[in-house]
C-alpha cells in the first residue's frame, strides 16, 4: 500500500507526487485512482499555485516567504486542503494511506 | 560611544557603521566572488544574493545558474534537510552527503523535465527534474532568479 504524503512546499504538493512517469512524462503519485482523477489534480494544482505564490524572489531579498500574504489567504488555502482531503477519502479504494503533514503546517500558519 | 573616526580610529574600526567595517565586509564579499565566478555572475545580474549564506552555486546542463543557501525551515538547505528521510529511503543518501549529492545532481544530471509553473499571483516558478547516475531523479523547485527553494527525491522510471 502506497503512503501518499500531504505536505505544502514550493511547487511541490500538497499531494506529493514523488514518481516520475516515463510514459506520461510527468510527476504522479503512482496511485492510479489519484493520478487518473481530474478533480483531485485540479484542486492540487490550485493549492500548489496559491501556496507557492507566498514565496517572493528578488524583492527585498533573494527569497522570502511572505507570511502576511499567507495569513491573508489562509482561509482560501484551508478550504482547498479540506476539499482535497474529502476527495481523497472518496477515492480511497484501499490502495493508499495518507501521511498528513499539511494539517500541522496550516496550524503553524494560523498562529 | 559612536562609531565615528574619533572613536573607531578611522579604517581600523570594524563595526559595520564604520568605514573600516564596511571595507572589511566588501573585502570578504570580493574574496568570495573571486573564488566563485558563478556567484559573481549572479551578483552582476542583479540577484539579491548574500554571498555569506551561499552553500554552493551550480550551473546545470541547461546553462542556468542556481544556488543553495543555508536558508531556514521553509527554504534552502535547512528546508531540504526536512526531507532527509526520503533521501535516505529512496536514494540512500545520508545527511552528511546531502549537499555534495544535490550539487552533483544539478551539475551532472540530465534534465528530463523543465517547466515554468504559473503561480496564483501570475508570477512563475521553475520545476526541474534531473536524472542522475541513470536512476536518481530529483525534483528541484527553483525561483526565477535561481534560488533553490526545495529539492525532493523521486522514484523514477516507472
Amino acid at each position: 500500500m502506497k503512503k501518499v504524503k500531504l505536505e505544502l512546499d514550493f511547487l511541490i504538493g500538497p499531494i506529493i507526487k514523488d514518481v516520475f512517469s516515463i510514459s506520461k512524462n510527468k510527476l504522479v503519485t503512482g496511485v492510479d485512482v489519484i493520478d487518473n482523477d481530474s478533480e483531485i489534480n485540479n484542486l492540487n494544482d490550485k493549492a500548489s499555485a496559491l501556496y507557492s505564490s507566498f514565496y517572493e524572489f528578488d524583492e527585498n531579498n533573494a527569497c522570502r516567504f511572505n507570511i502576511l500574504m499567507a495569513k491573508e489567504h489562509l482561509d482560501e488555502l484551508m478550504k482547498l486542503i479540506t476539499k482535497i482531503k474529502d476527495r481523497l477519502n472518496i477515492l480511497n479504494d484501499g490502495s493508499f494511506e495518507l501521511n498528513d503533514m499539511v494539517s500541522e503546517q496550516l496550524n503553524r500558519l494560523n498562529q | 560611544m559612536g562609531q565615528g573616526s574619533k572613536f573607531s580610529k578611522g579604517l581600523r574600526g570594524d563595526g559595520l557603521g564604520t568605514k573600516g567595517g564596511r571595507a572589511n565586509l566588501q573585502n570578504e564579499t570580493n574574496a568570495l566572488i573571486k573564488n566563485n565566478p558563478l556567484l559573481g555572475d549572479l551578483i552582476k545580474n542583479g540577484v539579491k544574493i548574500n554571498p555569506k549564506d551561499v552553500i554552493f552555486t551550480a550551473k546545470d546542463k541547461s546553462g542556468q545558474v542556481v544556488w543553495l543557501e543555508k536558508g531556514n525551515t521553509i527554504k534552502g538547505l535547512e528546508h531540504i534537510k526536512k526531507h532527509i528521510n526520503d533521501f535516505v529511503d529512496k536514494h540512500n543518501i545520508q545527511e552528511k552527503h546531502l549537499v555534495v549529492h544535490l550539487k552533483n545532481v544539478i551539475t551532472k544530471g540530465v534534465i528530463i523535465h523543465s517547466q515554468e509553473k504559473i503561480l496564483s499571483n501570475g508570477k512563475v516558478g521553475l520545476e526541474k527534474i534531473y536524472l542522475y547516475k541513470g536512476k536518481y531523479y530529483t525534483l528541484g523547485a527553483v525561483g526565477t532568479n535561481g534560488y533553490i527553494v526545495s529539492m525532493y527525491p523521486l522514484d523514477g522510471g516507472k
